[in-house]
């Protein structure tokens, strides 16, 4: 008894003075980083650390964060862009203390589990002024305070090659799903594969379902708000049914093995003129041009019902700023990220890196094609929100794989039905 | 007297042993223990807020939830099939590698080279191979196999996991082999060879028990790998197609990360921990049983 | 006679079985060369070009200088740790029989049967507690104590084999046991140190996860794996990018490697003549 109590004794012992002795030289460069704080101006290194969840235009995001550091001497911006993973990281930071000054969430559901650390903004007027309102909405909690501030618009529909439509002769976009599996034929007809859907993904199976969730006469927080309380059930949804008709022209229409396409993969076929339609965002837009920039490419609004009206395109700001209402830095971190988001560098960076309409007020021309495609839909008021944002933690991962089994004849339409509403678990 | 030398004996064990246990300790024994501390509570990873819930986390995994026991069958399966041929494929390979010296530094290099290439670039391999690659084969060969969807379809694509992760480690042991097949002192084997022993009858009598050191190793490492099989599934099948190549190891991650559960993750890596605890005692016992000393 | 060209037929079939484990090392090299499109339209087929550009935008974007440094330097300190306290506690463990050996034996092998994703959180928070996050030492402090296990149960299994005899004759002498261990285990440990080595070299040199989580935003302290694969998410790739970076990181380890497998063949032979 008495050895092992030693042995605990002195091994608890030899721990703490290993990793004491080593921890010292770490713990110097952050008591730097405390007394910044007191004499900042005088020289002393401030470090603000970034979290961002992209791995677009890092190139210009590196030249915005350069020009932030130039012109705040003293200042040193320390970004750790974790587009892997991202989730997994941050919040192993959050657990550790070591929570970024500034960070970057998808809006709704995740970014919610984050409101408890974030500085709320909604007094601020001057800076909430920069925001188109509607971009403001994604960034409010439960009740209505705007914890975090939006980054860009980001589309999602299908997306179509023009030239392959040509070529095939039609000349109208198909807007009921009778269009649809005639528009497929027509391409089939003409030797070419007509839906490319990446299959693969759980997740865009999981994003290509919220299309036929969507009722116009309830917008995307409706659909959720009466999934929740129980009012709306899967089973009467009046076009969800629809979704496994589209999932059967994927798969009749689609390459011969539909269950291997990655994104990748269709986004390439696509941009190759190889695939007509695809189902994707225009977060997709560098991809693309990487593959092809001559591509002729456009949003093809999803048929969801024998209503031309019904057609639905999904836009919002599904990315969504913190400013950790507990940094050092508070107001450092505050002016970077009204930086990032609407200075004449951060709009660089959106609308030239990443392509992208920033949910900040701007007059600069965005580069990529699709989100100016998208954008003309959106001033129209033909696009709903999104619901994969809002939907319940652990829906995707459930609903995802039932699509697949469904393509794959595991299952029923009837069973997927089932397990959507299984999965829709209300927290 | 005997006392003074208990005492110095333990020093000497301490100053040779603790070292090694504190930095095991820092890095996952006090960690994992920290963790366990999670498992009945309910959290979702992120809040500063818990909800105690006593054991409710580990009735929720005996009783609903399909996906975990799921994911254990796969793994199960995946273990034994991963354990029987990565060992016997290695072994054979160390073998003739161990034997033939000149050519065998390439050789080696050659069947390791899998488990130096990061595993981003692997799976890019692999989906190249299973797609252009078998389409290649399949025009020239015409046979079937070759056409099938082998990502596409759940039986297949537990295959590609085994066949893949295979091939991805066999270096691995193969190493360990060879260090256990070079140890075997030579005069053993010319005595047996001087006893009209054939060339089969010395691998089995001689070299197979004095190499088994290396064989519970190789058997070790390759179960406990099985067991905590993730990287492969994390990067290139995603648990898919319909989560029928699901690991328990990413099952936990997605409960933790995904789902936000956390709570729930740290129980059930708990159950799963105890579980191949007591597989491991089997098989080490089994093993040790047939090591002999030399 | 038949029996020796069996033999002989197997180690042919081995040696042609081994370029199917090659092939990846050429498929990587073929690709690096080429942009994203064709990488994807014609994986199998010759680069249309073998310039170097892409190696050298790479090198330069990527910073390798700062990244090879980085990387080097917490290979050679998890590898010396380990091989300074990995066998020392190996050897001991083996040698020891009671409870508080079996204790100590327990607490080093059980991480081998723990999913890391199950504690990587509190691992994080543990290492940001001692003000160690985002600094090199404690990615080596970390790196070090997830390569201990595998390394002192391998040598472990090995020591059993070395003749215990040796040891008491040395003790008759008079040599201490820290001496005795130094001058007479060690020296026979080499084979299995060697390998352990090599595999705690390679494990260090391609970490990508535990320097994300422990090195966090401070990208003076990244190693190479972990740079390129920040170039990935859900929805983008940079292979172009990435494929050249893997060939240049993989060169040093694939050199170490062939290296360190003839010293196997060396050190038996000496450790051999040793006993």
């Amino acid at each position: 008894m008495m050895k092992k109590t030693l042995a605990v004794l002195m091994t608890a012992a030899l721990a703490a003075s290993c990793l004491t002795a080593c921890g010292g030289g770490g713990s110097t460069e952050e008591s730097k980083g405390d007394s910044g704080k007191d004499s900042a101006g005088s020289g002393e290194e401030i470090t603000l650390k970034v979290f961002d969840a992209h791995a677009y235009g890092l190139d210009e995001y590196a030249e915005m964060a350069k020009k932030f550091e130039e012109s705040h001497p003293g200042v040193k911006i320390e970004v750790q862009h974790a587009a892997n993973d991202s989730n997994t990281l941050l919040q192993s930071r959050v657990n550790s203390g070591d929570i970024p000054d500034v960070f970057d969430v998808e809006s709704g559901t995740s970014a919610q589990k984050y409101y408890e650390y974030a500085y709320d903004w909604t007094d601020e007027k001057d800076v909430l002024d920069k925001f188109n309102e509607a971009a403001l909405d994604t960034g409010k909690d439960a009740d209505g305070k705007i914890m975090s501030l939006p980054w860009t618009y980001e589309n999602m529909g299908l997306i179509y090659n023009k030239d392959l439509f040509e070529k095939a002769g039609i000349t109208e976009l198909p807007k009921t799903m009778d269009e649809l599996e005639a528009a497929c034929e027509k391409l089939d007809a003409a030797g070419i594969t007509a839906f490319a859907l990446a299959a693969k993904e759980t997740w865009v199976l999981q994003q290509l379902s919220t299309h036929f969730m969507m009722d116009k006469s309830l917008d995307a927080k409706g659909v959720v708000e009466k999934l929740n309380s129980g009012d709306l059930k899967f089973k009467d949804m009046k076009n969800f049914q629809n979704i496994f008709r589209l999932l059967d022209l994927a798969v009749k229409y689609g390459p011969d093995k539909p269950l291997e396409v990655d994104w990748e993969t269709c986004e390439n076929m696509l941009a190759n003129g190889e695939a007509a339609i695809i189902h994707m965002g225009d977060w997709c837009q560098s991809t693309l041009d990487s593959f092809n920039p001559d591509a002729n490419l456009a949003f093809l609004p999803c048929p969801v019902s024998d209503n031309a009206d019904d057609v639905t395109l999904l836009s919002s700001c599904n990315w969504t700023y913190i400013v950790n209402k507990d940094s050092k830095n508070l107001d450092l971190a505050k002016e970077y990220l009204e930086y990032i988001l609407t200075s004449e560098e951060g709009q660089k960076w959106m609308c030239d890196g990443v392509g992208a309409v920033p949910g900040a007020k701007t007059d600069m021309d965005v580069k990529g094609a699709l989100a100016n495609d998208a954008s003309t839909y959106v001033e129209e008021g033909k696009t709903n929100g999104w619901i994969h944002t809002i939907e319940p933690n652990g829906y995707a991962d459930i609903v995802g794989p039932a699509l697949q089994a469904y393509m794959t004849g595991d299952m029923t339409a009837e069973q997927v039905t089932e397990e959507f509403q299984n999965g829709w678990v209300v927290q | 007297m005997k006392g003074k030398g208990k005492t110095k004996d333990l020093l000497i064990f301490a100053l040779f042993v603790f070292p090694a246990v504190a930095f095991v300790l820092f890095s996952t024994d006090v960690p994992f223990l920290m963790n366990l501390y999670y498992s009945v509570f309910d959290w979702n990873g992120i809040s500063k807020d818990m909800e105690f819930v006593g054991l409710q986390n580990f009735v929720n995994i005996f009783t609903n939830d399909a996906l975990f026991w799921k994911s254990t069958a796969f793994t199960l399966k995946f273990s034994v099939f991963y354990v029987v041929i990565v060992n016997v494929l290695s072994l054979t390979v160390a073998l003739v590698m161990a034997k033939e010296k000149k050519s065998s530094s390439v050789g080696r290099a050659f069947y390791y080279i899998p488990y130096i290439i990061s595993l981003t670039a692997i799976s890019l391999i692999w989906k190249f191979i299973l797609g252009p690659g078998f389409e290649a084969l399949y025009q020239v060969t015409g046979w079937e196999m070759f056409n099938w969807s082998w990502l596409g379809t759940a039986k297949l694509a537990f295959f590609v996991v085994v066949i893949m992760t295979v091939w991805q480690n066999l270096g691995f042991y193969m190493v360990n082999y060879i260090a256990g097949i070079i140890a075997v002192p030579k005069e053993l084997i010319e005595a047996a060879k001087i006893d009209g022993a054939n060339k089969f009858q010395v691998l089995r009598k001689v070299t197979v028990p004095l190499i088994m050191p290396a064989v519970s190793i190789c058997m070790l490492t390759s179960l406990t790998f099985a067991f905590k099989l993730f990287d492969v599934i994390m990067v290139f099948t995603k648990g898919g197609p319909a989560n029928s190549t699901i690991s328990v190891a990413y099952n936990i991650y997605k409960e933790a990360f995904v789902n936000n559960r956390y709570g729930m993750a740290t129980a059930k890596s708990l159950v799963f921990v105890v579980f191949v605890l007591i597989v491991t005692v089997i098989q080490l016992k089994v093993t040790k049983s047939k090591e002999v000393e030399a | 006679m038949k029996k020796a060209s069996k033999i002989s037929v197997l180690s042919i079939i081995v040696f042609i079985c081994s370029i199917f484990w090659l092939m990846p090392l050429l498929l990587i090299f073929i690709n690096s060369f080429k942009p994203y499109n064709d990488m994807l339209q014609e994986f199998l087929a010759l680069p249309k070009s073998w310039s170097l550009n892409m190696y050298i935008e790479t090198w330069t974007k990527f910073d390798f200088p700062l990244l090879i440094g980085n990387t080097l330097l917490y290979t050679i300190c998890t590898v010396l740790i380990i091989a300074l306290l990995a066998p020392m506690a190996a050897y001991k463990l083996a040698r020891t029989k009671g409870k508080l050996s079996g204790v100590c034996f327990v607490l080093i092998i059980i991480p081998m049967m723990v999913p890391f994703q199950s504690y990587m959180i509190t691992l994080t928070r543990l290492v940001a507690n001692m003000g160690m996050t985002g600094s090199k030492i404690g990615y080596i402090l970390v790196s070090t104590g997830l390569c201990m296990p595998l390394a002192v149960y391998m040598i472990h299994g090995f020591v059993k084999n070395v003749p215990i005899e040796l040891e008491e004759c040395a003790c008759i002498d008079g040599a201490s046991k820290v001496r005795t261990y130094f001058n007479i285990v060690l020296p026979l440990l080499k084979p299995i140190l060697t390998t352990v080595v090599v595999l705690d070299t390679l494990a260090t040199w391609n970490d990508i996860i535990t320097n994300q989580l422990i090195v966090g935003g401070n990208a003076k302290a990244m190693n190479i794996q972990n740079a390129l694969y920040m170039q990935f998410s859900a929805q983008t790739a940079d292979w172009e990018h990435a494929l050249p970076g893997i060939v240049m990181s993989m060169i040093p380890s694939l050199i170490f490697f062939v290296i360190m497998q003839k010293h196997i063949v060396g050190g038996i032979t000496a450790g051999a003549v040793k006993g």
